[in-house]
């Protein structure tokens, strides 16, 4: 059995330069929000980065094959007005079914941010409520989570967070745990997370709410 | 390069100073400039006003880049910042890269269907001129007491609100969008039309040439997302002024505004993006010698782009707490629209197919345009899903996205046309080492400036600065060095444009190109100085290709736009700065509108007939009466929005007052019986003349405007009621806000109903209509029974419900 504070030190602070991007999506996320999001977020790339090899790949073949040299001829023309009806259908099916796939994918992933584990009042979870204000954040919780602008959760817990704002939009998002709500003024949004590794997480606002946004930075601790 | 710039304007004055030899030489060259109506000419306006606005954008984002070089930097200070990321983001996409695509449609939309001019040559101006105002205006904002606006391009409430922002600058910056959104909504009206029905015999309307297929589609995109806009700001100028709580209640609020501005602000990304994709279609083809492949499943696949971009705004909302619903259909509606433009790329590529493919500079840039588009489309296809939206939301991988998209797609691609079009504008050729070197130059500071920009998916959006432990340094600071080169590296283009006017001359058709424009007619014109001469010489306003291109001097000037624009311009920012401003403003526009209705009546403004042409499928309708439905069909809309909002804020509004409570019912009947009357009336004056009886019309005129003036003056006690029962300097609850909001815009249109009707009565007595000519009361009669329809609408909304 492992304590929660014996953590790999190199877990504790997760910088976010590239390396630490690389490393990432080969590492195991220690939230099942952030290994969800992890997963799908590949998926988009390799199909992306398919998708834009072909078309890219395409174009720059075509450009340097049908390149006009001294050498050749005026292009060749044929009948205008011939609709290639079959390339463009066989175009969109392809890119139907690829969509289509890659939603079922998201929405798959979407219930899992919708489907805490045992439901969204489970009397076992932290539940915690997030209010926004120019230009910090503020937790409340019951059992009593931390000081001002720190949020501190035990591991393997699950944290239900009620969020509002009671000026303007905020948005209230923990980067590495790929969590966000939008934070407004007379909503409550909800989110949950459970993280099984100890460490330091920030929290950051993801939407401009004056002149302190970039400073309206919050610290979750899991111990 | 301002030299460069100016120089462009004179030069296209070269033949007005021939023809108006008799005026000081400098005076007339000011005034072809400040009165003109020629569609080339308002196009050369357009476009080099925008290039300004670009420039002062680009030191925007050149500070910014400048402050995000580094981490932990204060170059800028927090307050600033917001300013730079504010006005950079709205002068970029709103004045610079949709005039850019107007300022093309100007010039050759009616050159490539064969029209002399556009349909409404004045209307021309007077959107330019509202342009240019509002341009000025909104850049007066950074110099009012609090600043600029600066709460992002979005403009999210309640940060907008008089609580949190209180300066000048917001009221300010609101006031600038209304006239632009003014602007556009007349240019719309003007160049869709002029598609519609000023097309040559043999221009058909599926065989529009390329760029003046998409503007069509652009044109309908503008024509219903910036009512929108409009309505919404005007709501939130009463929200800021009026003490109406639209945005800053809880039912209302950030939710309403994320409606309203994205069911105009998600258009808005095509608007800016098509016309570029119009001129890359048309230069591919040029370029490999080929015609445009799949041609009639592109024409579908922009009109799909343009419905569906209706429908896909939600998913800038999926965190704001709407349904999971919603979110799904947001989903797939965004994922879909990538299917139409997965056509487009197939019709862009396959065009090439088996082609002679020449990589001039125009080409090259056209090119550009779809690589980068490639790598925008697909990364807002991550941005489409409701899941992955979750951590990208709000963060730098939304600002490498839509860059990639409107920087790159958009500007390489009107940075195509304007090298594209350059022989054909100036008679002369720009440099192609200049060009080729520009392109390379901005290809690959534009990809290092906002390629690392994907890997900064956790960096929050709008930040002034970082810390380093974050670990976003090295892509920032990548960016920047991009920066550095790609933003310098424009004014190659600018030298390059001024460098062209004393370049050799270009051959009436230098690209081998079908497209009508190029279209040879008439040989290049001798009696003009040889090449030298430098500015201000010569070839004139482009060159007169084809017989149908009307030489610009031809053209008749009016002072009518200009002055009229203005006085509505000051008379907007009058909102900011108090009510004598508004006077004078409202002073100055009454002097134009006057001037304008007087031209009309003494028949001052005439334009050649024009031979008729095509025009399919409207060749029935009257060209006015097609204008008016056009401008209706966005009138529809900003009511429609203004409806919206108030079903929106009842739904979510728990304390809503019981029928009759609010509003007296049996007033409401009343005034809705003399409203529908006074239709039936305007009905029966135009049925009176077109039996050819003049007495009659001016009767039922007159009876019409005396309803008018009656349920006005209902509503004027309704008002004056409840503006008693308010309570002195607290803010007005929801019922009474979108009921003064939607009665008052409603109630503005019956007065300006009521000013045509004097038009009318006036023109009416001295024999302006007949049984033959009675297409201005027939405008009128539709006016006016469109804005009775509305209260029709409105009544039992208020009033029963």
């Amino acid at each position: 059995m492992r304590s929660g504070r014996s953590v790999p030190p190199k877990l504790k602070s997760r910088p976010e330069g590239t390396k630490a991007l690389l490393r990432r999506g080969l590492l195991a996320i220690s939230a099942p929000t952030a290994d969800t999001w992890q997963s799908l977020y590949n998926l988009y790339w390799v199909l992306a980065v398919a998708a834009g090899t072909i078309t890219i790949g395409a174009l720059v073949f075509f450009v340097t094959k049908y390149r006009a040299r001294p050498s050749s001829g005026p292009a060749q023309q044929d009948e205008d007005g011939k609709v290639p009806i079959r390339t463009v259908l066989v175009i969109i099916i392809i890119m139907a079914s690829v969509l289509a796939g890659a939603g079922y994918a998201s929405f798959h992933a979407i219930g899992v941010y919708n489907n805490p584990p045992n439901g969204w009042n489970d009397p076992n979870a932290l539940h915690v409520n997030v209010t926004g204000q120019r230009f910090s954040w503020s937790f409340n919780c019951t059992s009593g989570c931390g000081v001002p602008a720190v949020l501190t959760v035990p591991h393997n817990k699950i944290v239900i967070m009620n969020i509002t704002s009671i000026d303007v939009f905020h948005s209230f998002g923990i980067p590495d745990l790929r969590v966000k709500a939008d934070a407004i003024p007379g909503k409550y949004n909800l989110i949950w997370f459970q993280v099984s590794t100890a460490g330091t997480y920030r929290i950051l606002c993801y939407e401009l709410c004056g002149a302190g946004h970039a400073f309206m930075i919050a610290k979750l601790v899991v111990t | 390069m301002l030299r460069a710039v100016w120089g462009w304007a004179r030069f296209h004055d070269s033949k007005a100073r021939g023809h108006l030899g008799d005026y000081n030489v400098n005076t007339a060259w000011l005034k072809r400039w400040l009165f003109t109506t020629n569609h080339k000419e308002v196009g050369i306006l357009y476009l080099v006003t925008s290039f300004y606005f670009a420039f002062l954008a680009g030191i925007l984002a050149f500070l910014m880049r400048t402050q995000l070089a580094f981490p932990s930097e204060t170059f800028l200070q927090p307050p600033q910042y917001n300013e730079a990321v504010t006005m950079h983001g709205l002068i970029m996409v709103l004045w610079f890269l949709s005039p850019l695509g107007i300022a093309f449609a100007n010039y050759f939309v009616p050159l490539q269907i064969g029209a002399a001019d556009v349909a409404f040559a004045r209307l021309n101006a007077t959107s330019y001129w509202m342009y240019v105002f509002s341009g000025i205006t909104a850049f007066a904002s950074f110099f009012v007491p609090g600043g600029s606006p600066a709460s992002g391009w979005t403009n999210y409430s309640p940060l907008t609100s008089l609580q949190f922002s209180p300066g000048s600058g917001e009221t300010l910056g609101a006031a600038a969008l209304i006239v632009l959104a003014a602007s556009n909504t007349v240019g719309t009206v003007n160049i869709l039309v002029t598609i519609l029905w000023h097309r040559a015999r043999g221009v058909s309307f599926v065989k529009l040439p390329m760029f003046t297929m998409f503007t069509f589609w652009t044109m309908l995109q503008f024509l219903w997302a910036f009512p929108s806009l409009i309505a919404g700001l005007i709501m939130l100028e009463a929200d800021r002024l009026l003490g109406t709580s639209f945005f800053t209640s809880t039912a209302g609020g950030s939710i309403l505004w994320d409606h309203v501005w994205w069911f105009f602000g998600h258009p808005e990304v095509y608007i800016v993006l098509l016309p570029a994709f119009g001129i890359v279609a048309g230069i591919i083809a040029t370029f490999s010698g080929r015609p445009v492949y799949a041609r009639k499943p592109l024409f579908a696949a922009v009109g799909i782009v343009v419905l569906l971009s209706y429908m896909v705004y939600g998913h800038h909302m999926f965190l704001t707490g709407i349904s999971l619903t919603e979110r799904e259909v947001f989903t797939i509606n965004t994922e879909m629209i990538s299917i139409p433009f997965g056509v487009l790329m197939l019709s862009f590529i396959g065009t090439m197919y088996k082609g002679a493919v020449k990589l001039t500079t125009p080409m090259l840039f056209a090119l550009g345009s779809v690589v980068i588009f490639v790598i925008g489309g697909l990364s807002g296809v991550f941005n489409s899903s409701l899941a992955l939206d979750i951590a990208l939301r709000g963060t730098y991988f939304v600002v490498a996205h839509f860059h990639y998209v409107m920087v790159g797609a958009s500007e390489f691609g009107l940075f195509a046309g304007i090298y594209y079009w350059l022989p054909k504008m100036t008679g002369r050729m720009y440099n192609e080492t200049l060009g080729k070197t520009h392109f390379i130059l901005s290809f690959v500071g534009f990809n290092l400036i906002f390629f690392p920009m994907f890997f900064l998916e956790n960096m929050p959006r709008r930040i002034v600065t970082y810390a380093a432990s974050t670990g976003w340094g090295p892509a920032n600071f990548i960016a920047t060095v991009g920066a550095f080169i790609f933003i310098p590296s424009q004014l190659l283009l600018v030298y390059n444009m001024g460098r062209t006017l004393r370049g050799p001359p270009a051959p009436a058709n230098p690209w081998n190109s079908t497209d009508r424009e190029w279209a040879s007619g008439t040989s290049m014109p001798h009696s003009v100085g040889g090449p030298g001469h430098g500015l201000g010489n010569g070839l004139g306003n482009g060159v007169s290709h084809s017989g149908s291109e009307s030489a610009h001097e031809a053209s008749p000037l009016s002072t009518r736009p200009i002055i009229l624009c203005l006085g509505f311009a000051v008379s907007m920012a009058g909102l900011a700065f108090g009510l004598p401003v508004i006077v004078i403003g409202l002073v100055i526009l009454a002097g134009g509108v006057l001037g304008w209705a007087w031209d009309d009546y003494r028949g001052r403004f005439r334009l050649p007939e024009e031979e008729e042409g095509e025009r399919w499928p409207f060749s029935k309708v009257p060209k006015d009466k097609l204008a008016m439905w056009t401008f209706l069909g966005s009138e529809a809309v900003l009511f429609g929005v203004l409806l919206g909002s108030y079903a929106f804020i009842r739904v979510n509004f728990p304390y809503w007052p019981a029928p009759g409570s609010l509003h007296d019912i049996n007033v409401g009947t009343v005034d809705t019986i003399i409203v529908i009357t006074s239709s039936l009336t305007a009905y029966l004056g135009l049925q009176s003349i077109k039996a050819g009886n003049k007495r009659g019309l001016i009767g039922w005129l007159g009876v019409t405007l005396l309803l008018g003036i009656v349920s006005l003056a209902i509503k004027g006690s309704e008002w004056y009621g409840l503006v008693q029962g308010l309570a002195p300097g607290a803010q007005i609850g929801l019922p009474l806000s979108s009921y003064f909001v939607t009665t008052g815009i409603h109630g503005a249109h019956v007065l300006a109903g009521m000013f045509l009707i004097i038009y009318l009565v006036k023109r009416a007595a001295t024999g302006g209509f007949s049984a033959e000519r009675y297409g201005t009361v027939e405008n009128f009669n539709l006016y006016w029974s469109f804005v009775n329809c509305v209260w029709l609408v409105v009544f039992p909304l208020f009033y029963l419900l």
